[in-house]
Formats: structure tokens, sequence, C-alpha cells
């Protein structure tokens, strides 16, 4: 009876980590747009990610989710590999070398066979995100141990973790900055543990990545609006 | 009192003493750049066929990181875009016997250096090459050289430890020698000294340099 019950209370326990292991996310996303855009059949889109910050890096995982979210063939809209993009240009988008204002695109694209194998790839929009996911704040104490009757943890901990991003979109055919969106998420995390630990995470990176591939949609098969 | 800490246990089990980075096979891409119509000669020495740097860090562990075949993958890609024609030489004076080359090449890889997440502070393995590039003209002198300063990060495994630190640490190598190639390519088609070497009767433009 005693093995039924703590089987019960351990079935339940786990069950409550597996449903409610999300705390809670506040998001905001802010939008300027400079120049009206729109997708026709065959254009393409790539997001690369800016890799001059010593720092930090913006995560390859993030690009992926906002690769994978974005992607929408009844809207059009066709992703094109960031690693297999920046090879066929190599070595002109590479982090130390890449063009970082509209100015310095149009000199790119002007250099001998640029432009051609542009073309040849179908990408019509760059997207350029930075920014990357930290823990900013955090605190508590767990300690686990193990012995001959078992295993535990007991304490409590939490942190907060910060997720910041900004896409600037350029439109190759116009070669004009024609945006930037930034999205910013915060949320804070938990850790409790009596005997097992339940993580109630605030998932940051994938609500600011679900937010920016939503507002990037929109931004980029908008109507154009002349 | 049987009971004990699992995290310095974890610890003991996962301490590695020594790391070896072996060569990765990894293709670095054709430069998309129009080759100079000139043929040059491409010499690589026994220290940069071979070179491997060694290193023990703040921690204890022992690095061993296999640079050679890297070296002339890089090399043989980032040149061959560049000019018409490149042959590999035995030594620099071979240049003397065949009267087709313009010009002799001898990259050369000053230094290499690494730091660990660890001794970073952060979550990535950074890395950092300078190679110099020589430059020879047909008679085998020295006319210029430029280096060449790269740099690669990449972010470390969520557990550092053992074989799960040689990908992230392959990989900043990796994108180092990347952006090493990425800044040659477009330093050297800016010098004039390179530029002359395409021109008619190179030998005497080239030479100009060297005097």
């Amino acid at each position: 009876m005693q093995r039924c019950s703590v089987n019960r209370i351990i079935s339940f326990v786990t069950l409550f980590a597996m449903v409610g292991s999300s705390g809670c996310v506040t998001s905001r996303i802010e939008q300027a747009r400079h120049t009206s855009t729109g997708l026709q059949d065959g254009d393409g889109v790539v997001i690369l990610a800016q890799r001059q910050n010593v720092d930090y890096q913006t995560e390859d995982g993030f690009v992926s989710c906002l690769s994978n979210e974005l992607e929408n063939k009844s809207l059009g809209i066709t992703m094109h590999p960031e690693q297999e993009f920046m090879d066929m240009l190599f070595p002109w988008f590479e982090p130390a070398h890449a063009p970082t204002h509209a100015e310095g695109l149009r000199e790119l694209l002007a250099r001998p066979g640029v432009a051609e194998r542009i073309a040849e790839t179908g990408v019509r929009y760059l997207v350029w995100i930075d920014g990357n996911t930290e823990i900013v704040d955090g605190g508590g104490n767990l300690s686990c141990t193990v012995g001959a009757g078992g295993a535990g943890c007991f304490g409590f901990q939490w942190w907060e973790n910060d997720s910041t991003y900004e896409a600037a979109i350029w439109d190759l055919d116009t070669l004009e900055h024609a945006g930037t969106i930034s999205t910013e998420s915060v949320g804070t995390s938990y850790l409790p543990a009596i005997v097992i630990p339940i993580p109630i995470i605030a998932r940051t990176k994938s609500a600011a990545c679900n937010g920016l591939a939503r507002q990037l949609r929109e931004f980029l098969v908008a109507t154009p609006i002349d | 009192m049987n009971k004990f800490r699992v995290t310095p246990f974890l610890t003991i089990l996962l301490c590695a003493c020594s790391t070896t980075v072996p060569p990765t096979d990894t293709e670095f891409p054709t430069p998309l750049v129009e080759d100079l119509p000139a043929a040059v000669g491409i010499y690589y020495d026994d220290e940069l066929r071979n070179f491997t740097y060694n290193e023990t860090v703040s921690d204890g562990t022992s690095w061993t990181i296999e640079l050679g075949q890297s070296n002339l993958r890089l090399f043989d890609r980032l040149l061959g875009a560049m000019f018409d024609r490149t042959v590999q030489l035995r030594s620099i004076d071979d240049v003397r016997n065949d009267p087709t080359l313009d010009g002799v090449i001898r990259p050369v890889l000053e230094e290499y250096a690494f730091l660990t997440p660890n001794e970073l502070g952060s979550r990535f393995y950074a890395v950092s090459i300078r190679y110099r590039i020589y430059l020879y003209d047909n008679q085998g002198n020295e006319i210029a050289d430029w280096p060449i300063n790269a740099y690669g990060q990449s972010r470390a495994a969520v557990l550092n430890a053992g074989r799960m630190r040689v990908g992230p640490l392959q990989d900043a190598t990796n994108l180092a020698m990347r952006d090493a190639a990425a800044g040659a390519i477009i330093l050297l088609r800016e010098q004039p000294e390179i530029m002359a070497l395409t021109t008619e009767g190179t030998a005497d433009d080239a030479a100009m340099f060297s005097e």
C-alpha cells in the first residue's frame, strides 16, 4: 500500500513537471519601417547572424528557430540556409567583412559576380540578426545528495533570462535598409526541489523567436504601399 | 557517513589530462572573386605543413592542436581561386626553373592562440591566428609581406568536459582559418605588388618593388 502511494506521488510530481513547467514571459516587439516590402514568386529570404561581437554571439539555435518559424510556402516565404548563402558568397558576408550599411551593400553588389551570384540564390531579403539570451539575475541554493538509500535534492533556485534580439531587413532588389524589428522577452525560471527538482522554465528565447518570426512575416509580405 | 556530494565526484570523473584536436576535413568555400591573370608558385615549408600547437592551460589540461593539413587545404583553395595558375614548389629557388611563373607566395603561420571558456570567463572558446604572406619575384627575391590576423569563436558544449571540448575548439579554429582566408583574399587583391604580377613585363614590375 505504501509503495503504491509513493508511486502515485512520483507520477503526480512528474506529470506536474511536464505540464506545468513553463514560467511567465513578458515580451515586447518594436518595428521601424523605412521602405515598402512585398514578396513575389521565387523571392527568398536568408537570415544571417551578426558575429562581429566578441562578448556574445547570436545562438545558432535562435537563427534556425527563426528560419523554421518564418518559412511559409503559402505566403511565398522561402528560406535560404545561412551557411550555404555565406559559402556561395565567400568572403563577402564573413563576419569581419560583411557590409554594415546600405552604402557598403551597394559597393559589394558592384563587384564582379556578386549580384549575379545573389540572383542565383533567389534571395531578395537579407535579415541580419543581432542579440542573444543571457541570465541577468538569479539566486537561491540547491543541493543534491546520493546515498545507499537513494538520491534526492533539496532547495530552491531562480534565475531571470533576458532575450534581446534585433532584425535588420535589407532589400537586395532596391539595395535599401527596409526596416528594423527588435524584440525583448524577459522571464524568471524557478527550480524548487523537495527530493525531486521541478523546473518551471521561462522560455524567453522561444518567445522571442516566435514573436520576431510573426512580426517579420507580416513585415515581409506586406503589400507595397506605393 | 557513506553519503557524498555529487558535484566533486562528477568533476573527478570528467576531468581530462590531455586533449588532442585533430585536423578536420572541413572544406573551405571557393572565393567568389575573379582570378588574377598570373601564374604563381606556392611554397609551403615544413613548419606550415606539420604545424602542431601545444599548450597546457590554467586548469592543467594539455592541448594539442594539429593544423598542418588544414593549412594546406586553406591556401590551396584560396590561392587556387585567386590566380589563373598555381604550381607547388619544393623550394623558393625553384621559381627560376619555371619561366612561366610570375612570382612565388609563401604563407607562414606565425602565431596560434586560444582561450578556454574558463580563461575567458564566458561560454566560448576563442581562437586567434596570425599568418604572414610573403611574396617573391620570379627570381626568388622577397618583394613584400603582409600579416593576416584572424579570429574565431565557438560556444562550448553544455557539458564542457572530455571529448565534448574538442568540437567547439575545432569549430573556433576552423572559423579563425576561414576568417584568415577571407581577410587574405580581400587584402592581397588590393596590393600593388600582387597586381604588378598580372601586368605585362611582370618580372620588371615586381623587381621594382624589391629594390
